[in-house]
């Protein structure tokens, strides 16, 4: 059950009329149920235009997208009442209240009368919006209206629900309480696909991530395995006064490291692949030691995936 | 089905009636502009459908002469004739007539019948007994009134105390030659001299100020609901809401239909407080009531259809327009050059030949001709079919290159 193809994505490529390279290029995905998957990508790297075309939105111009058990069906033709879209514009209707916005749309699902207001009543319970159901949603800050939007996605009690950049624009508290309502949903067995162009949240939400750049899938796996197959290492580490240069000079030199960034007297240090488990940790350690610096904060492990962004592509994630 | 309609209409409702800014286009603009265009150009279209004067007659004689000529200026329809029920003195009408109370005022004096068939008596016998002084009939005039009006009532007045005093002569001639002549026997020698324009009235429909503006100013705001109908729609696409909408259960028509029936509603308000305030409210500020003509019922399916046009005219907008804001502007400038052109700023019977033809490509110029119709020339249904037909038709030409449109850009995101 657990491993079973719920959204199978077939060498599907979109060229838009007035584009020369395609926006989506050729691309095999396949996400199984009960998985929380991102996909993860710069800006214009094609994430919208895949997520409408697995939303049936948009017919590709090559290729076969199915969704739900019955994945010889072409895309186009199945019904949508297995999924919910987040769109990543806020879809609200600004001079209609909280709850006005979600009779509506609730309605377009063809939801009425009791069993529509027990789901209004449990969306808003979902996204704590219970207490702002009477006010307008133009009255609404930025991580309100996120929160809405994901209550309406919500109504008809999707399997499938996809969130197009779902936190633009909010302030972290609302990131974690949507975080934490997604989390939710998940583990109650809704499959999630999330694309974000951040890479914490990635990887502080999806069990299954693919990365996007010019239409192209260029890796795919659990943050651990993408992590471990591009094996990439980091130590990051602050320090009291700012590194002095010939001090960087030395550790640049060391055999093992591939880059080192400093500023702020914050260093980040990148050990090249392969690099045996040796000591080179306790190397670095002593040559900021010996220099006469006290370190404040240390972290070590494998990069994050902006780093492995930055390997992969050669360019920074966020401009 | 029937619950995601009422949900669509319930929400665009809400929308519109939320929407200040757009009640103020919908209502409050044209209810303003029909009052202050009717108020300001009632003289204007008065002389336009022929000048119309109110005249005080004031009648002291008990016989003949007065009973003529209150006859010839109540007959003639260039007079609203105003018979005071107790007699005024000359002070009182002076300062009137001065005030613009009435334009004219006509004193008649006491036994000018009398007075008048003895000096005809004196005339054909030249007896001493029989002379008296000529009657002396005296006119007040408003000052403001323009000089060749006031030649006009001269004349007007001269010749009818000319008839009469041909009339006495006559019947004075016919006593001593022992002939009893009745009045209609009396030859003719001419026939009278008619004005040529007064049956093409019928066709030609010259309408009072009110009969102009308010189905014009009216017009022109049914059709402003292209900008909160085509504003929302293109905000629904460019936010979202419509791909939203798109991957749920309900078709996009339901949406669209959701829009039609409370504009629509919103539309026959607009025109129906349009014509109360023309028939109740602008009399009260001394304008002039808004006459409908014979068959007012002719009105609603005029509006039905105008309504169809416009809604029609708001989609098509709607569908070729990236922006709200694009909708807007290019709506109302649209619009404003559509009311132009269909004769609601200027009137088309002041329009040059050329211009007048042009008009046809305006649809408010065909709806205006219907509420003329009915108004001016007293159409009933029947009469209107015409213009019914030709609004439905271009509501609907727009409405299926709209709904084209739009499922183009639908699926060819
Ligand atoms: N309607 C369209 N017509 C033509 N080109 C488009 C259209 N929509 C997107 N594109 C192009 O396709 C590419 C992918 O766009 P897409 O919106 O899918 O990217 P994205 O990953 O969602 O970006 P973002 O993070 O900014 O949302 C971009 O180069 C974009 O310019
Ligand atoms: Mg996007």
């Amino acid at each position: 059950m657990e491993d079973e193809e719920f959204v199978a994505v077939r060498k599907v490529s979109k060229m838009y009329s007035n584009s020369k390279l395609p926006a989506v290029d050729n691309i095999d995905l396949s996400i199984r149920q009960g998985s929380f998957f991102g996909l993860l990508g710069p800006n214009g790297a094609g994430k919208t235009t895949l997520l409408s075309m697995i939303c049936g939105l948009l017919a590709p111009t090559s290729g076969s997208i199915s969704i739900g058990p019955d994945s010889a069906k072409n895309r186009q033709s199945q019904d949508n009442s297995l999924l919910g879209l987040i769109p990543q514009e806020l879809a609200l209707y600004p001079t209609l209240t909280a709850g006005e916005n979600l009779a509506f749309f609730g309605a377009m699902q063809g939801l009425s009368g009791v069993p529509l207001k027990n789901r209004i009543k449990t969306c808003l319970e979902i996204t704590k919006l219970v207490a702002r159901v009477n006010d307008k949603v133009e009255n609404f800050s930025g991580g309100l209206k996120r929160r809405l939007n994901l209550a309406i996605g919500l109504l008809h009690e999707p399997k499938l629900l996809v969130l197009d950049e779902p936190t633009v624009g909010i302030d972290p508290q609302s990131r974690n309480f949507i975080f934490d309502s997604l989390r939710q949903l998940n583990n109650e067995g809704m499959t999630l696909i999330y694309t974000t162009h951040y890479m914490e949240e990635a990887e502080q939400l999806c069990d299954d991530i693919a990365i996007i750049d010019s239409g192209k899938i260029i890796a795919r796996g659990t943050l651990d395995e993408l992590l471990h197959d591009n094996q990439c290492q980091s130590i990051l580490f602050r320090t009291k006064n700012p590194l002095p240069s010939t001090l960087i000079e030395k550790i640049s030199a060391l055999p093992f490291v591939e880059k080192i960034t400093s500023a702020n007297n914050k260093t980040e240090i990148l050990i090249g692949n392969n690099t045996p488990d040796n000591n080179f940790l306790a190397d670095i350690l002593d040559s900021i030691r010996n220099a006469g610096l006290d370190i404040t904060s240390l972290t070590m492990g494998a990069t994050n995936l902006e780093q492995l962004f930055l390997q992969l592509t050669g360019t920074q994630l966020r401009d | 089905m029937f619950n995601m309609l009422k949900a669509a209409v319930i929400k665009e409702t809400r929308i519109i009636f939320r929407d200040i800014e757009a009640l103020a286009i919908l209502f409050v603009l044209p209810a303003a502009f029909v009052l202050i265009m009717s108020l300001a150009l009632q003289d204007a279209f008065r002389e336009q459908a022929g000048i119309k004067f109110s005249m005080l007659i004031v009648n002291k004689d008990k016989g003949e002469v007065g009973k003529s000529l209150v006859d010839a200026f109540v007959e003639s329809h260039y007079f609203d004739v105003i018979i005071p029920e107790s007699l005024p003195d000359p002070e009182t009408i002076d300062r009137e007539t001065n005030e613009g109370k009435y334009q004219f005022a006509l004193v008649i004096p006491e036994k000018a019948t009398s007075h008048a068939v003895e000096n005809s008596k004196y005339l054909l016998t030249g007896l001493k007994k029989y002379k008296k002084d000529a009657v002396e009939i005296k006119l007040y005039v408003d000052p403001a009134i323009r000089g060749d009006h006031r030649s006009v009532v001269l004349a007007t007045l001269n010749r009818s105390i000319k008839e009469i005093e041909n009339t006495i002569i006559v019947e004075a001639i016919g006593r001593r030659s022992g002939s009893k002549s009745k009045k209609d026997d009396k030859p003719t020698l001419f026939s009278e001299v008619k004005d040529p324009f007064e049956n093409r009235i019928s066709d030609k429909p010259s309408p009072t100020s009110v009969q102009q503006n308010a189905p014009g100013w009216g017009l022109l705001a049914m059709f402003f609901l292209v900008i909160p109908l085509a504003g929302t729609l293109v905000r629904e696409r460019s936010e979202g809401n419509l791909l939203r909408l798109q991957t749920m259960a309900a078709p996009i028509s339901i949406l669209l239909a959701g829009k039609i029936v409370p504009y629509f509603v919103v539309n026959q308000i607009q025109i129906g407080l349009i014509l109360l305030e023309g028939v109740y409210l602008l009399p009260l500020l001394g304008g002039e009531k808004l006459e409908m003509g014979p068959h007012p019922e002719a009105i609603i399916p005029l509006s039905f259809a105008i309504s169809f046009a416009a809604i029609g005219y708001g989609l098509m907008v709607a569908a070729f327009c990236r922006t709200a804001e694009q909708a807007t502007s290019f709506g109302a400038t649209s619009i404003l050059i559509l009311g132009a052109l269909g004769g609601i700023m200027v009137p088309k019977i002041v329009m040059p030949p050329l211009m007048q033809e042009i008009t046809v490509f305006s649809p408010m110029s065909w709806g205006l001709d219907g509420f003329l119709a009915i108004f001016v020339r007293g159409a009933d249904i029947s009469g209107i079919l015409l213009e019914v037909g030709v609004m439905l038709a271009f509501g609907f030409i727009c409405l299926t290159i709209g709904i084209i449109r739009f499922n183009y850009k639908l699926t060819h995101a």
